[in-house]
This record gives structure tokens, sequence and C-alpha cells, in this order.
């Protein structure tokens, strides 16, 4: 375990315990209707037991993580594992995230076809492909060969984004005959 | 209907050709799935159930189960030859498998491998078939206290497995128990947790959250790691294997494919649990136990057919009980739940055609593996040649594209985008991630089971411990809980006592 991975393991459950405080307070948006119903448990009985659940297990786990953590201090730190930390991909990781969240919250602006296309060629750009044809040809071919599965066998309808998007999107499309 | 015409129906529904050929499909994806690393078969399953949408429900459990079925196996592929186990569960053919290819004996460790998981998996499918139909006429005794308690259960093993971080085990399930309250509950129909977003009203959808954690956050892995597989390929084939040497395996065999099935049938162990077991089990009743890890043959068979022994009887509990014990049955039970199938006990009754038919197609998936893995085998050079990244692409966007069939709606691919980041971040810091999927499908079954059993017994909380079989259940989860946490519990005693002696020397 490196040391950034123990911060996270030791901040990832203080981050739980503040989430269920506050979730304690917010299960409905009107409080008294939880009350409001005559049971021995009502809406609002389960998941104060699952917040319950939670929070004690997370103190749980800053409890040992902690302990250990304290214990890996007295023992000084490991240098190998401080190189390893420093060669670390990191930033490509977090691009990486970035990428994907960003090709999620575009598709309904760009449609799906246009926002496959562009998040494959930036994903094979990070992972190292130089080959221009290749990404081309992925891409392209990758993203008529889904359309095909989903639109046209499948019937789902896939997301074709804003105009001028839309517009575009039902031109490829017809151009695949499938629309 | 009797016995031997269900099964007659079984087989006839198994063999028609579109069943068919979508298993062979299946088994072949599933065998290269698990053969890529970094591409576990739950990541081909989570994958592959936007294309079981427009599957019959038979159909698609012939899909899935292909993949299940040929992924468990073709972990091994990777490991036997280039030391890189596909998935968890193919971590003992490292061990054993991979010695043998450096020695030059390849093509016999793939063979010993193919056949030991091939007779775990069919003696698995046999014990499905056979123990299913008489656990299901039981468990039509269970009434609301018995279901609430069977899910306990489950809840309770995933924990007590996890013997090496039982504490963030149970962290990561009651996570997805919190998830799995979100939305309009069941009982009252008031809004928890919606924060005043509509599309949260109708809840975390769990195939989204399933698809979110395993897929996407393994590509992030992939894409990081940049692991050059070719170079570590090795490709000296060596000398066969006759099968009267694989014959004298056979009690290495059995072991394994008897812990196998046992294991399968709890949930939560799975068959990383299953091979892991076997291997320490086969070093004791080996006689061989101080040359393992050196190429032998024994410690390589009776873990690979553990390995594929607990795919049939994971699938016991799923169709009986509904209650799926592992994230590859969680996936099988949300392609069910799409088609409006409910597995459980009354599933035998109403659709017995469907149960049978599934029943076939795990014992011919088991046969026809063999075939699955030895193309998958002697392609495997070939495959190390598709660049990560390219299958890294492919897969987040048949995820973003599975999220969104779920129900045609995009505010599930960002659900799906969000678990994704988190899968992401507890498998860096080494956090569990299969507890959290469990606990958001077992929740709101057992949140459920818990207020109708209450409403039909006037709320009698001592109902639960009161029937018989509900309290030797709950017992049960309890001992389960008690047996995972003893260890910890030990090893902070003796901790605290070692700290104590040594200040008592220092002084």
């Amino acid at each position: 375990m490196t040391a950034k991975g123990r911060y996270t393991r030791l901040i990832f459950p203080v981050f739980i315990l503040a989430l269920c405080v506050f979730l304690w307070t917010h299960i409905a948006r009107n409080s008294a209707a939880l009350d409001a119903v005559p049971s021995a448990v009502g809406p609002g009985g389960w998941p104060r037991a699952m917040l319950f659940g939670l929070a004690f297990f997370a103190v749980l786990t800053m409890i040992i993580e902690f302990t250990e953590w304290r214990q890996s201090v007295r023992r000084g730190g490991d240098p190998e594992i401080e190189a390893r930390e420093k060669n670390a991909l990191e930033p490509l990781a977090l691009a990486g995230v970035a990428v994907i969240l960003a090709y999620g919250f575009a598709i309904p602006y760009l449609g799906f076809a246009f926002a496959t296309v562009l998040f494959i060629i930036i994903w094979c750009v990070m992972g190292h492909i130089h080959s221009r044809l290749t990404i081309a040809l992925v891409s392209i071919l990758g993203t008529i060969v889904l359309l095909y599965m989903f639109v046209a066998l499948a019937k789902m309808p896939l997301n074709r984004g804003v105009e001028p998007f839309n517009g575009w999107t039902i031109s490829v499309y017809r151009l695949l005959r499938i629309y | 209907m009797d016995l031997a015409s269900l099964f007659w129906g079984g087989i006839v529904g198994a063999f028609q050709a579109h069943n068919f050929l979508v298993l062979v499909v299946g088994l072949m994806v599933g065998t290269i799935a698990g053969a890529l690393p970094g591409i576990s078969f739950v990541n081909a399953m989570a994958m592959a159930l936007p294309f079981t949408y427009v599957m019959e429900p038979v159909t698609a459990m012939c899909f899935l189960g292909g993949i299940y079925v040929g992924g468990v196996f073709g972990g091994s592929i990777s490991s036997i030859l280039i030391n890189i186990p596909g998935t968890p569960a193919s971590l003992p053919a490292c061990w054993d498998g991979y010695p043998m290819t450096v020695k030059g004996f390849s093509t016999r460790a793939l063979r010993i491998a193919i056949t030991a998981s091939a007779t775990g998996g069919f003696i698995s499918a046999i014990l499905l078939a056979v123990a299913s139909p008489p656990f299901a006429a039981f468990a039509l005794k269970f009434d609301q206290p018995e279901f609430f308690a069977a899910t306990i259960l489950g809840l309770a093993s995933v924990v007590a497995i996890a013997k090496d971080m039982p504490i963030l085990s149970a962290l990561s399930m009651f996570m997805g128990l919190l998830i799995g309250t979100v939305g309009i509950d069941p009982m009252y129909g008031i809004p928890r947790f919606t924060f005043g977003v509509s599309q949260v009203e109708s809840g975390i959808n769990f195939t989204v959250v399933m698809i979110g954690l395993f897929a996407i956050g393994e590509v992030i892995d992939l894409l990081v790691k940049q692991v050059d597989l070719k170079r570590k390929f090795v490709t000296n084939p060596g000398t066969q294997i006759t099968w009267r040497e694989i014959w004298g395996l056979r009690n290495s065999i059995l072991r394994g494919a008897g812990l196998g099935s046992m294991i399968g049938m709890i949930p939560g162990a799975g068959a990383t649990v299953g091979a892991v077991l076997a291997y320490g089990v086969e070093k004791q009743a080996s006689g061989r136990g101080d040359e393992f890890g050196t190429g032998v043959e024994q410690a390589l068979a009776a873990p690979e057919a553990a390995k594929n022994a607990t795919t049939g009887a994971a699938m016991i509990p799923l169709l009986t009980l509904g209650i799926p014990g592992s994230a590859a049955t969680a996936i099988m039970l949300a392609a069910m739940l799409i088609h409006g199938v409910n597995p459980g006990p009354l599933l035998f009754r109403m659709d017995p055609s469907l149960v049978y038919t599934i029943f076939v197609s795990m014992l011919i998936a088991n046969v026809l593996m063999i075939f699955a893995a030895v193309i998958v085998a002697r392609g495997f050079s070939t495959l190390m040649r598709v660049p990560p990244a390219i299958l890294g692409a492919f897969i987040i966007v048949l995820s973003v594209i599975g999220a969104y069939g779920v129900r045609n709606n995009i505010f599930d691919v960002y659900v799906c985008l969000v678990f994704g980041v988190l899968g992401f971040i507890m498998k860096r810091a080494n956090f569990p991630s299969a507890p959290l999927v469990l606990g958001v499908i077992l929740g709101p079954l057992a949140e459920r089971y818990f207020l109708t059993s209450l409403a039909n017994y006037e709320d009698n909380f001592m109902i639960f411990v009161e029937r018989p079989i509900s309290g030797t259940i709950l017992a049960l989860a309890a001992l389960f809980v008690l047996w995972s946490l003893y260890p910890v519990i030990r090893g902070r005693f003796a901790c605290a006592h070692a700290t104590k002696r040594i200040r008592t020397s220092e002084k």
C-alpha cells in the first residue's frame, strides 16, 4: 500500500462519516412526512439504520487506517515506494477520468455518433497510438458498427444532440440507411 | 410435467439455432475477455447487457451464461502463457501454470487447465440441474421473514468471505445498501434522498452502478498501466499430455470440483475464493506440497476445476431465491428483470422451460468451452497485438450504451460515469467494490421483505427469530459475521499485548 493509497483510505471514511451526518437530516424533503406514517419503522427507519451502519463502519475503518498509518510512519518511509509514486502516471489517470466524464456529458449536445468518434480519437491518442490511419479507421468504422448494432438492429433511440449536430446525425443515419 | 419431459424441453430449447449460436458467441466473447488482462468476464457481461435487450429471456441467459463460463476459464490462458492473471480467480494458474510454460510445457499446462475447468464446470452444472428443483420446492415454504433472513445471509456472507478486509467490505456494502434506499420508498411512496431531482425518484438502477464500477474503473487502470503484453509471450508449445496422464489427475480434479461447487453456492464467495482454497487443500492432499509453485500438475488442475465449478453452483441461489451471490450472477439477475422474469421458487412453477433450458445450456457451455478455449489459446499471440487503448475505448462506449439502454435515459449515463469514477478511486485505494454492488441489489430486497414482514405480522420484530427457518438462517448469518471478525479482533488483541510486552521490557 502506497502512502497516497493510505491517505485516500483515511480520507474516504472521513468523507463518508461527514456525508452520513448530513444525510441523517436530509432523508426526505419534508421530514415531518417520515414520522407521520403510523408504523413501527416507517419510510425513514430503514435508511436511518443503513446510515447508522455506514457511519459505524466508517469510524471503525478510520481507527484501523489511522493506527496502521501511524505504525508505518514509525517504521519510516519506503524509498522504493516513494520512487514508484513519482513515476506513477497519475495525471494520465486524471485526464482519462476527465475525458470519460466529458464524453458522457457531451452526448446530449453532440449526439452519440459525433461524441463517440471524438471520444475514440482522444482516447487512442492518450493511449499512445500514433498511426493516424489506425485512429481514423478505428473511430469511424467502430462508430458505424455500433450505430448499425444499436440503432438499426436494437432500435435504441440513441441521443442525436442539439442543432446542428441533430441534423448532421440524421444525415449520417440516412447515409448508412438506418433512418 | 415429469422431470424427463422438462429436461427434454430444456434440450430442445438449448439446441434451437439462435440459442445455440448465441451461447457459442458468448463463450468466445467470455474466453477472449477473460484472457485479456485488465478486462474481466464481469466487464464483458456488463458490456453484453445492452445486446440482451433485443433478445428473448432464454436467449439472453444463454448468451450471459456462455460469457460467464468462458470468462471464468479464459483468465487462465494469460496466467499460463504470460504470467498475468486475466481474472483474479486465475492467480493460482500463475503459480504453477506459468512455471510449466517456462519449462517448455505450455501446451501440456493449457490442456490440463482446459480439461480440469471443463470437468469442474460440468459437475457444477449437473449440481445446478439436480439440486435447484428440490431447493426451489423447499423455498416455496418461505414467507417474507424467511426471504428477509436469506437476503441478510447473502449480505453477511459477502462480508464473511472477505476475511482479509471484513471492515472495508462492510463499509462498502453499507454504501451500497444506502444507495439502494434512494428513490421513492416501496411501502409509503415518500421520496428519499432525492433532493428535488425528479430523475432520482425512480431510484438508482443497480445495473448502471455495476457497469460504472466494473467497466469504467478498470479501463482507466488499463490506460494508465500501458502493459506491453506482447513482450511477455513465450512461444515454445512443448510436449502434449496424453488422456492417460490426465486420468492420473482425476483425484485433484474431483477434489477441486467438489470444493468449488460448495464454495460457489455461498453468496459472495465466487471463483477466486474457490480457486485459492482448492490450491491450499491440494497442497495438503496431494503429498507434493513442498514442490508447489514449481510447475506441479496437481496444483494447476485442482484450482482450475474449482474455479469453473463455482459457475453452476453460484446460479442456485439466483434461480431458487432470486438472490445473486456474485457480480456475474447479479448481471444475470439484471438481464432477467429487464425481461420481466422474476427469479425465485415460483419461476420453477411459472416458467419451467426457461429454467431447464438454462440448466442444459450450462451443461453444453462447459463442453463447448473446450473448443472455445483451444481456439482462443491458439490465437492468443494475435490477441495480444490489439492495443489496450482501443479495447478501452470500446469498453467505455459500450458501457455508456449499456447504461443508457437500461431505461433509455441519459441521466443513467451520468450516474454510471459517477460510479465509474468512484470505482476507479476505490480500486486505487484497494477498497472492495463488489460488496457495494451486492448492497445496491440486495438492499431494496431486504427492505421490502423487512417491511412486508412487519406489516403481515403486526409489527412483531421477534417474528424473524421466532420462525424456525428464518431464525436458523439468521443464526447462520450471525455465525458468518463472527467468524469473519474473529481474526481481526484476535489480531488487535495480539498487537496490543505485544506492544504492552515491548514497553514493559523497555522499562
